[in-house]
């Protein structure tokens, strides 16, 4: 026979007992929680510095290759540039051309000095820098009925030789109404 | 609750932007390398227009020199039209075309540029220049190869 004073000492101790095992199971499920979130967290720390490198690298590399392209470019643009305006200031640009030697041989300034604005000629000073410089040398060659000059023009920017162009004009000896 | 395992890199919004802005710089970069080529193309051939225009033009004067020469010559030693005519030839290329008293010759320093001269050979045993004209004839372009066809 079970006193009921001892049969309440044992639901209590019974009650004790699961709630202490819970607790205990409750801890246990609390730990373990703890150990998967901290693994996850620290493979998701390693994949972010890891996507983060890759992508550095990636726009670096990028970057890098753009730039190189678009710098090439811009050099190869001004080259080209470069390279026409000299050509047209040879020909019929400039004072000392080609045309105007060919409209008067023995009457050529030497060297002129032109800067492009808008993609027209200008004449500027010989102390702007970039300036083009065109050089006319003529020689003339006596023939038998005439005089045939040589001209060699020299397009020049930054003291280097862009352009040369190499033309003549025949001036005969009989008059005005010949010759070209 | 149970926690999802995904096991993958997901790409964030970020990566995304920078991709997107990355192709966009690398498409104008070629777009500008494109122009720049191009630019490169045409002034190469303004240049070698200008170079064989005036390679022509030393050509033809160089010949005017020399027809003129002969002709002082002749003229000096008292001889006739026909003694002129026949020192103009000596002196004139194998391409020249004579026709009585007048010599035409097309000089050209490429396939392309030609300039043609024509010269009438007078009585006083001078010249005149009757026909002194440039001109150009572009080779056929195959469908597809515009101002620039892509190679240097």
């Amino acid at each position: 026979m079970i006193n009921p004073d001892d049969e309440e000492l044992l639901y209590l101790q019974e009650q004790d007992q699961q709630r202490g095992q819970g607790m205990l199971r409750r801890r246990r499920t609390g730990m373990e929680g703890h150990v998967v979130k901290r693994g996850r967290s620290s493979w998701h720390g390693t994949a972010l510095i890891m996507e983060a490198v890759m992508l550095l690298l990636f726009v670096t590399i990028s970057l890098g290759v753009v730039v190189s392209l678009l710098a090439y470019s811009h050099s190869l643009g001004e080259t080209a540039n470069q390279g026409a305006y000299a050509a047209a200031l040879a020909s019929t640009g400039a004072r000392n051309g080609a045309e105007a030697f060919s409209a008067d041989p023995t009457g050529m300034e030497e060297t002129t000095y032109y800067q492009v604005e808008e993609a027209s000629f200008t004449e500027t000073s010989e102390y702007l820098s970039g300036a083009y410089v065109v050089n006319c040398q003529v020689e003339p060659e006596k023939r038998k009925g005439g005089v045939l000059y040589r001209a060699t023009i020299t397009v020049s920017r930054y003291n280097a030789p862009v352009y040369t162009l190499r033309t003549a004009k025949y001036v005969s000896e009989r008059g005005p109404g010949h010759g070209v | 609750m149970a926690y999802r395992e995904t096991g993958s890199v997901r790409i964030g919004p970020l990566s995304l932007f920078v991709l997107v802005v990355t192709l966009c710089m690398a498409v104008l970069a070629v777009l500008s390398f494109t122009t720049a080529r191009a630019s490169s193309y045409e002034a190469n051939n303004q240049r070698d227009y200008t170079s064989g225009a005036y390679a022509n033009e030393v050509a033809a004067q160089e010949f005017v020199a020399l027809v003129d020469e002969q002709l002082a010559g002749v003229k000096e030693a008292g001889g006739t039209k026909e003694a002129a005519m026949e020192a103009v030839r000596s002196v004139s290329p194998d391409v020249a075309i004579i026709e009585e008293s007048q010599v035409s010759v097309a000089f050209s320093s490429d396939q392309i540029r030609r300039l043609t001269v024509c010269l009438q050979v007078n009585d006083d045993l001078s010249y005149t220049v009757t026909k002194w004209k440039t001109s150009v004839s572009w080779p056929q372009v195959e469908d597809g190869q515009g101002y620039w066809p892509g190679k240097k």
